[in-house]
């Protein structure tokens, strides 16, 4: 059972090394790769003067098309486990485990490792809790699927996913869209209860959640990804 | 003055847009024989410049046409069509340009795949 660990990172400088050795710690079953988005920071030199594992970004792909490269990687070598991590500290390895059981386990295609469900550890904002709701809410609505941590960077998928999303991933909004796309395309999409902690550095890639410019774009994807896809049974 | 008296008196809309037409349209083939554009973006560009041309030779074809949409101006009915064909050039290159987007992250995707197999061979390479 080979284990991928995906690690999107955008100037982390701080928290990135930190992210690395909790999880050599915690997990050391699991590989990982991160990938560089072209940071502007001093990422890429920390990483290769450590000589992590990552790969480099010669353009600004943005979050989803980072990541798209990682299930590329985990695709050519085989891998079947992906496991997205954010590169901020915010995903503590320590559950790695529980994210990635029920997907060996064969009980669901992707598992989200989700904040809401103990409701213990870092909470996120008033204002964000309200957009993840509404969210949240929009894919009830659309797909039939409650899914409660709709933006969580913290889910671990099977090797039928890892071929889909390395040919099909959502560029600017790919949490939310991801699940809409799995769950339309009749993949079986559950979630993990995980604590998570205040980033430890770098900015969230959802930085303009305050405006209500972001849930206007992201409700617009997920209903034109609800449009463009005839639902599929599950599989 | 006696010349703007001519031109007003022998230069009708017509003579504007039949060579504006025909400018637009030498144009276009003028760039498609340099290959500066491609034969498959410039099929709408010549239905539009040709559709140009045949309206400025045969004002008639306006005339009948704008008569049954019921346009009060005729020229009006040339400027509808313009619009048309605007937009429909500008929703085509945004389809396009979605395309590319696609393409260049698989490139970039792939790009920064392979720049990691090349530097950890360059790695084993040193190590010898």
């Amino acid at each position: 059972m080979k284990i991928l660990v995906i690690i999107p990172c955008y100037n982390e400088q701080e928290s990135i090394e930190r992210v690395v050795e909790n999880l050599k710690d915690k997990a050391p079953f699991a590989d990982y790769l991160i990938i560089n988005d072209c940071s502007t920071d001093n990422s890429e030199k920390i990483l290769h003067d450590n000589k992590m594992n990552y790969i480099s970004n010669p353009v600004n792909l943005g979050i989803g098309g980072g990541v798209q490269a990682g299930y590329l990687y985990a695709k050519q070598n085989d891998y079947d486990i992906a496991v997205q991590m954010d590169g901020d500290g915010q995903h503590d390895p320590k559950y790695l485990a529980d994210v990635c059981r029920p997907v060996i386990d064969g009980i669901v295609d992707m598992a989200i490792g989700s904040r809401f469900i103990k409701k213990e550890g870092f909470q996120s904002s008033f204002m964000r809790r309200l957009g993840i709701n509404i969210i949240s809410f929009l894919i009830k609505i659309l797909t039939g699927k409650k899914v409660y941590d709709v933006t969580s960077g913290y889910r671990a998928c099977n090797r039928k996913l890892i071929d889909y999303f390395a040919d099909n991933y959502a560029d600017d909004y790919p949490e939310p869209e991801a699940i809409m796309k799995c769950v339309m395309n009749g993949f079986n999409v559950g979630e993990v209860p995980v604590i998570m902690e205040e980033r430890h550095g770098g900015v969230s890639s959802i930085r303009s959640f305050k405006s209500a410019y972001y849930m206007i774009k992201v409700c617009l994807a997920l209903i034109v990804d609800r449009i463009s896809i005839t639902k599929k049974a599950g599989k | 003055m006696f010349i703007i008296e001519f031109i007003k008196n022998n230069f009708t809309l017509q003579h504007l847009l039949i060579v504006g037409s025909f400018v637009l349209f030498s144009m276009i083939v003028w760039l498609i024989k340099k290959g500066k554009i491609e034969v498959k973006y410039s099929i709408i560009w010549l239905a539009f410049s040709i559709t140009m041309i045949l309206f400025a030779l045969f004002p008639y074809i306006v005339y009948v046409l704008g008569d049954i949409i019921g346009v009060i101006n005729p020229v009006n009915f040339i400027f509808l069509t313009q619009i048309i064909f605007i937009l429909l050039i500008m929703l085509s290159l945004s389809a396009v340009i979605s395309g590319f987007s696609k393409k260049i992250k698989r490139l970039a995707q792939s790009n920064a795949l392979l720049e990691k197999r090349i530097r950890e061979l360059e790695e084993k390479m040193n190590k010898r």
